[in-house]
């Protein structure tokens, strides 16, 4: 191209005029109908409907009904027990049910859990796998490189358990019921809600009734406003009200940007002749090339039937567009040493969601007049470890203490009608999480380097030993939605079929999931600009959204009249991951909260 | 809650609300979780609920038949004028409550309701069938079930959800009742349907007879 420009500009210039005059006949079909991007204050068919919202006011208000979540209305109860003080304390959780939305490997450090709960183990809490073996290895094509665990590495998981994540958090869920904590599965917190002084009020729950077009149906009715003194968000992993309070409240300015990974999971019913409870397996290497960080877990549960739970995650700061994470993960279970477990097993369940890398320099400002962050909101996550339900298991103790001390102290004077749990930021600082990921802080920067893989393991292993002493602290560098390389400069990446027995494709997946939105909503994964995904993504990125979306929501499909593609949104498929939001190359997709109830259907994952 | 039944409730709201009905009973079998089902009733509008507890391998072998002597001992009880249910539930697709409540209470019964009506103490009923739809008259007390498209089932908002905590639910179980819950059915297997097989791309006629021979579908 570039010499046929240097010998005919006249050319290039018709070429040019070609592909204007092309773009602008092209249609780009309206996609994004959410009040968000096209409001209803100035949309005709809105003018009569009554907008007015009833609201309820509690004591603190906890968004989202995860480990962080629990633990810190847990924790507020228990603090208003001891001290004989009434305290109304209100959850909402966008899921069906408590636990639906929740997924991860997981084996969890119950360090937290101690503090929180004793005698967990008395009340039965589904931790039913402690860890016995333990094994690193790094994966080539075809073997398998066993890597000891030194005792003193993050990775070590004695003392440990293996657990389905989602059935603990219904175990919290209901020793929180026990204690008096009102919660409201079903409803999603859609909107923050300001006083006149600009501190957090509460936040309002999402309107039902908008059909897909954005006008009212008959059975429109407004969400609700729940109010509170104190209100902590706890929405996990790159939370859409979060996002919103970074930007109102620049809680970001003097940390670096978060980077993410996305992790993919199955829970498979194996032989049981292969099956050894507390296994517990990590890989790293193959099928990923070594500049790009990812890897997989393997578990053996301890549960009535012979269960594993298999997943892969892949660091979201990928450079090649044509990745396909789920992709990925279904290679992977078909390496020489990986498949024989899963012959003569059945798959079960399957799921995804991104996580947080970033850790100790991406911890933002955690208060602000209102309310405060906790769990992966904030992002509390320790990569080395794999592990982020105890950090933020207390960092929601931490913050239910801060915030019981700013409504019960009679002394302090608030500047603002909104609360701020003040002294929260300072106990992050002197508890165990921050001196825990203080000490890891710079393993997952240390793989940006020219040797990618081996480089990254090879300074971890020593910043490891020597827990972190170094007086510098690297940086992540590029926020992972600027880390995509163009497509015309990567190289295609030509996946194996899926078999059907060990590997799957991604609608069979996604069915597993149990995911279902009522079909007439405006979809929620919602565009600022429409154009945007064919001219830019598509163009220069060849559409990564249909790569990374471990969900089939973003299709290019060919238009109807003229040669050229449109993006099909299926909103229905979405579970909720997140991936959308952090890795668009052009951050045009913003991710918006559906009905409430809608999104995957996990059970114990 | 189950479709069908989520429809029948929002039809028995809407009866109170053109105040053909006077007050609304919501009966779920159940373990505790059907408490919750209860409350989403009860935020729609229900007036109270009625827990029958059945929990355990008793829940596990529960059947159209006990619910149906569930209820009709409740509709005695209470002294109800309609008993209205969904055609069928989505786990086992029975369609048998109804027809067997109203049997054992010997009220007429008006099933897959797509439109009801009160005219003169007595219920016109417009019944989705295979070949349209029937209307019928049936005379009170009578049992209903609800088709898919009898109405939109409105929302229950979280306002509705709170207020509905204030709401009485009677615990019962079928032994208080007199109902003897034990299996009349037994399940023998239950199995995936058959991998479908691939389609096949034929050339031409002639090879789709040779196919077709071969498989004996044609002589």
């Amino acid at each position: 191209m570039a010499a046929v420009a240097c010998k005919s500009p006249n050319l290039m210039r018709g070429l040019s005029w070609l592909a204007k005059r092309y773009y602008s006949e092209q249609i780009f079909p309206k996609i994004t109908t959410h009040y968000s991007i096209v409001p209803r204050e100035t949309d005709p068919r809105w003018k009569d409907v009554n907008m007015e919202r009833f609201g309820d006011e509690a004591d603190v208000l906890i968004v989202g009904g995860g480990p962080a979540g629990m633990s810190a209305a847990i924790r507020l109860k228990q603090l208003a027990q001891q001290n004989s003080k009434e305290l109304r304390v209100c959850l909402v959780e966008k899921s069906a049910e408590i636990g639906g939305h929740i997924l991860s490997g997981a084996c969890v450090d119950p360090v937290a859990l101690n503090e929180l709960i004793p005698d967990w183990k008395d009340k039965g809490a589904p931790l039913n796998t402690p860890v016995t073996t333990d094994r690193f290895s790094i994966l080539t094509e075809t073997s398998r490189i066993p890597v000891p665990i030194l005792p003193g590495f993050p990775l070590r998981n004695h003392g440990n358990y293996v657990v389905r994540l989602g059935h603990v958090v219904r175990w919290l869920g209901e020793q929180a019921e026990a204690l008096g904590v009102e919660m409201y599965p079903g409803y999603a917190a859609s909107e923050v809600l300001y006083h006149e002084d600009g501190s957090v009020k509460g936040v309002a729950t999402n309107d039902v009734g908008i059909a897909k077009d954005g006008s009212p149906k008959d059975n429109f009715e407004r969400g609700m406003e729940l109010l509170a003194k104190c209100t902590i968000f706890a929405e996990g992993c790159h939370g859409h009200l979060a996002k919103q309070l970074f930007q109102k409240f620049s809680l970001r300015e003097k940390c670096e940007p978060q980077t993410y990974g996305i992790g993919l999971k199955e829970l498979w019913e194996v032989d049981p002749s292969k099956h050894r409870p507390g296994t517990v397996e990590h890989t790293v290497g193959w099928p990923l090339d070594a500049h790009t960080y990812g890897g997989s877990f393997l578990y053996h549960l301890n549960e009535p039937t012979p269960m594993i739970a298999v997943g892969f995650a892949i660091g979201l700061d990928y450079s090649n567009p044509y990745i396909s994470p789920f992709r990925e993960f279904q290679k992977f279970k078909h390496h020489p040493s990986v498949k024989p477990i899963f012959e003569g097993g059945k798959r079960i369940a399957y799921g995804a969601r991104a996580l947080n890398e970033g850790g100790f320099q991406s911890i933002p400002k955690l208060t602000f007049p209102g309310g405060c962050l906790v769990g992966c909101s904030a992002g509390f996550l320790n990569v080395p470890k794999i592990k982020g339900t105890h950090n933020a298991m207390k960092s929601g103790m931490l913050a239910a203490e801060s915030a019981f001390e700013a409504l019960t102290d009679e002394n302090s004077k608030s500047e603002t009608l909104g609360l701020e749990p003040k002294s929260y930021e300072d106990k992050i600082r002197n508890s165990w999480v921050w001196s825990e990921l203080k000490s890891i802080r710079n393993v997952r920067p240390s793989f940006h380097n020219p040797f990618g893989l081996y480089g990254g393991l090879l300074y971890s292993g020593i910043t490891m030993l020597i827990r972190g002493k170094e007086p510098w602290t690297l940086s992540h560098g590029d926020p992972d939605h600027k880390r995509l390389k163009p497509a015309s400069e990567c190289k295609p990446i030509e996946y194996p079929k899926p078999d059907g027995v060990i590997s799957f494709d991604l609608l069979t997946s996604v069915a597993l999931t149990g995911t279902n939105h009522e079909g007439d909503q405006p979809p929620h994964l919602t565009l600022k600009d429409d154009t945007v995904p064919v001219k830019r993504n598509l163009a220069v990125f060849n559409g990564p959204e249909q790569r990374f979306c471990p969900a089939g929501v973003y299709e290019f499909v060919p238009l109807e009249d003229t040669s050229g593609q449109r993006l099909q949104i299926n909103a229905q498929n979405c579970i909720h991951c997140k991936t959308c939001d952090i890795k668009d190359p052009s951050q045009n997709i913003n991710w918006v909260v559906p009905e409430g109830g809608g999104g995957p259907a996990y059970n114990g994952m | 809650m189950n479709p069908f039944d989520e429809i029948a409730v929002e039809e028995a709201v809407r009866l109170k609300e053109k105040k053909i009905a006077q007050e609304i009973v919501a009966v779920s079998c159940g373990p505790a979780q059907s408490q919750e089902t209860l409350r989403t009733a009860l935020a729609m509008g229900v007036d109270r609920g009625i827990h029958v507890e059945v929990s355990g391998p008793e829940y596990d072998t529960l059947q159209p038949i006990h619910v149906s002597k569930i209820l009709a001992k409740l509709a005695q009880d209470e002294k109800a004028d309609i008993v209205i249910v969904g055609k069928q539930a989505i786990d086992d697709d029975s369609n048998q409550t109804a027809q067997m409540t109203a049997a054992l209470l010997d009220w007429p019964q008006a099933t897959f309701a797509s439109k009801i009506e009160k005219q003169n103490g007595e219920l016109q009923v417009t019944r989705e069938i295979d070949g349209g739809l029937e209307t019928i008259k049936v005379k009170l007390p009578a049992v209903v079930s609800a088709d898919l498209r009898l109405n939109e089932p409105r929302y229950a908002t979280l306002p509705n959800i709170m207020k509905a905590k204030k709401k009485p639910i009677k615990k019962v179980s079928p032994k208080d009742l007199g109902v003897d819950t034990a299996a009349r059915i037994e399940v023998l297997s239950v199995e995936d349907p058959p991998t479908r097989q691939a389609g096949v791309i034929l050339p031409d006629v002639d090879q789709l007879i040779v196919k077709l021979k071969e498989g004996g579908h044609v002589q």
